[in-house]
């Protein structure tokens, strides 16, 4: 999986990183590679400015000494705002007590989206770090010149470049500075983050950033979005997450809820939301009444009377099957170890589904402003689910902006960003603005879920009970095939695309003479289910 | 129309009278600290005090509370000293869950100043966190309880501040 992430951040470590005082602050960029020519081309103050650039990931120092950092990571109780501030503060030698994060949304220069897996903190280390050191360079060679002395004799500490009985702070030499400085990527990728021992912030105790909003009734998660106008919706899930289709709706009891606001049958192009009813009310009390009260008819799919031990049994006879899926991995010869073997062992290990059930419900607020879509909620992986968005209203990409909020739990549920879809349509159709919160039960029912698994281990031995080798066939729902099919890679033999989240962990750090792991893709899971991660 | 106090000022609901006390806190009077977990009363995101006592307001109806005296998570104004705990421990993960899991631990010091680690378990056992943060949520109650020979001043800036003798 950490394919999907490796790319965009690699690209991201060839990039220039600029630096130039705006406005009062000193700004600093990361920007896309750029000709030697454009580089030179106008003073990096200018293009700051103008937004002649579209970096990444930025931060800035004002010219009271404050810090702040855009942070485009998702928070849902990793803290990770706190633990990327303190990777650029770290090197900046910057006042951890001056330092603020910011989470932004999905302009396109911000890069690309998406948390989970446990990358981001390891995969933003270095080129943090990198930028970082750029930032101290910066301010050291403008502090060294304010306090006359030479550069060499500086060092950050606390909001502060320090030279010999002289000391100059970050924001006096904002003030004072007119900083314009490129940095290319090589120059950048030639910085070294400090050594552990010469850590000031990381790894020391601290304390996060967002906790004390979520310990006052401040911390704004999506569910807390109110916008003018909006009306309440709740979804009306039908009976399968494919090819239900809506019959009819009959809203004569619903009509009798005081505040009912009629419903809607959601007709999605982008197929994320099938045979899905939106019931609107003034409250959302009405609305989760009004919902309750309406009968829809629904012409089911093909799946609705999958079970889970339906898929289970299919799983069963897949894992069984040593011809069945994708090779990731294959050592030595398990075919031939499997007949001369003097003992073996078949075990077979089964998983059912599993809800993520975070304690917030999924939720989205809509509304358009200027044909803008602007979408209010927590979501993991906004840079998947706008065009999702996008494609289910009829509208580009260019039209959708997802603002992000605290998340309340994401385990995976919000890679997936369903929620957003009827929510949008909901919005478009009745031309203002709605807030769509699932209900408990919805939620439940319709979650993405962690698919069921089954998994078959063939071991084999000699004589002197030595391991021969495993065979380990994995069979289950895939979330990426789901969700983001261009991102599976393809199997060690070419012969078909595996999801590696389906088999994280199989190809483990033990070597065996023999070995052969296989991704097997359970159609009669994937079929009824959303599988997410 | 339905009159009642909360965090000491008083108010009035027109909402029909069967809705739950938690979307009139939120939705009516704006105060988006009380979550919305399940609307069964089996999570606690939503506890909120009704004249001294933890309730889960997803389901508790308007009606109920006429003339009542409700004290939400914004109502500790910060002051609470399970919010300095809840602080030093670090204790929220996402959080969602939080301001019900102070509210309710609110309730069991101004009962029982020194609570018992079972005391704790079982007066938070109806209190779900999905990040699991349960062994600091119980740090910081303890810390709390322990504070200055286990008298615990509960603070309510609303009403006149009192105190609870502890045990031993």
């Amino acid at each position: 999986m950490t394919q999907i992430v490796n790319k965009p951040m690699s690209e991201k470590s060839r990039r220039h990183f600029l630096i130039g005082t705006v406005g009062g602050s000193l700004l600093m960029a990361f920007a896309p590679t750029l000709r030697a020519m454009e580089v030179i081309t106008g003073s990096v103050s200018e293009r700051l400015a103008g937004k002649l650039f579209s970096p990444t990931i930025w931060f800035e120092i004002d010219n009271q000494g404050k810090v702040l950092v855009n942070i485009a990571k998702a928070e849902m109780g990793q803290h990770v705002g706190t633990a990327l501030a303190r990777i650029v503060a770290e090197e900046l030698g910057a006042d951890w007590n001056r330092v603020e994060i910011k989470h932004v949304d999905t302009d396109l220069k911000w890069g690309y989206m998406v948390t989970g897996g446990s990358w981001s903190v390891f995969q933003t280390y270095l080129p943090m770090s990198q930028a970082g050191v750029a930032g101290r360079t910066v301010l050291i060679d403008a502090g060294a010149k304010l306090l006359g002395v030479s550069r060499a004799e500086c060092r950050t500490q606390n909001g502060q470049v320090l030279a010999t009985g002289k000391s100059i702070s970050f924001g006096e030499i904002v003030a004072k500075g007119q900083i314009d400085r490129v940095f290319s990527a090589d120059e950048l990728a030639n910085f070294t983050p400090k050594k552990p021992a010469d850590r000031q912030l990381i790894a020391k105790p601290s304390k996060a950033l967002d906790i004390p909003a979520k310990i006052n009734g401040t911390a704004l998660y999506g569910i807390d979005v109110e916008l003018d106008n909006m009306l309440y919706a709740r979804p009306i899930v039908p009976p399968t997450r494919h090819a239900s289709v809506v019959i009819s709706v009959d809203d004569s009891s619903a009509k009798k809820v005081k505040g009912y606001q009629g419903y809607q049958i959601l007709k999605d192009p982008s197929n994320t939301v099938q045979g899905w009813v939106t019931v609107l009310a003034d409250s959302y009390y009405g609305a989760i009444k009004a919902g309750n009260a309406l009968q829809v008819e629904y012409e089911l799919g093909e799946t609705a009377n999958v079970s889970e031990q339906d898929i289970i049994s299919k799983g069963e006879s897949l894992a069984k099957d040593k011809t069945s899926g994708i090779l990731v991995v294959e050592e030595g010869d398990i075919g031939e170890v499997a007949e001369e073997a003097h003992a073996s062992l078949e075990s077979v290990y089964r998983t059912s589904t599993v809800l993520h059930f975070t304690m917030e419900p999924v939720n989205a607020a809509v509304e358009f402003i200027d044909e803008i879509c602007h979408v209010h909620c927590g979501n993991q992986w906004q840079s998947l689910f706008l065009p999702v968005v996008a494609n289910s209203l009829g509208i580009s990409e260019d039209k959708v902006i997802i603002h992000q909020y605290y998340l309340g739990g994401g385990f995976g549920r919000r890679l997936a960003g369903d929620y957003m879809v009827p929510a949008a349509l909901t919005a478009q159709a009745i031309g203002r603005p709605v807030k769509l919160v699932f209900t408990r039960e919805d939620d439940a029912r319709f979650d993405c879920v962690r698919s069921p698994s089954v998994q078959q281990m063939n071991a084999y031995w000699d004589a002197d009970n030595k391991l021969l080798g495993i065979e380990h066939g994995a069979a289950a729902g895939w979330p990426t095939l789901a969700m983001a099919p261009g991102l599976m890679p393809e199997g060690i033999d070419e012969k078909g695309k595996f999801d590696p989240l389906s088999i994280s962990g199989a190809d483990h750090w033990y070597t065996l003479d023999n070995h052969r792991v296989r991704a097997i893709n359970n159609s009669r899971a994937q079929k009824p289910l959303y599988p997410a991660g | 129309m339905i009159e009642f106090t909360l965090n000491g000022k008083i108010f009035n609901s027109n909402a029909e009278l069967d809705t739950p006390l938690l979307w009139v806190i939120r939705d009516e009077l704006g105060l988006k600290g009380t979550k919305f977990g399940c609307g069964i009363a089996m999570c606690g995101a939503c506890t909120v005090h009704f004249n001294g006592a933890p309730i889960r307001s997803c389901i508790l109806p308007l009606s109920s509370i006429a003339n009542g005296d409700i004290l939400t998570i914004e109502g500790l104004e910060n002051k609470h000293p399970l919010q300095k705990a809840w602080l030093v421990h670090q204790v929220p993960q996402c959080g969602y869950c939080q301001s019900g899991q102070i509210m309710q631990a609110a309730a069991l010091l101004a009962n029982n100043a020194s609570p018992s680690n079972e005391d704790i378990d079982n007066y938070m056992s109806g209190n779900l966190c999905r990040c699991m943060t349960y062994p600091r949520i119980k740090q910081a109650i303890r810390d709390t309880a322990n504070q200055s020979d286990s008298i615990v001043q509960v603070y309510d800036p609303k009403r006149e501040a009192f105190t609870v003798q502890g045990g031993s």
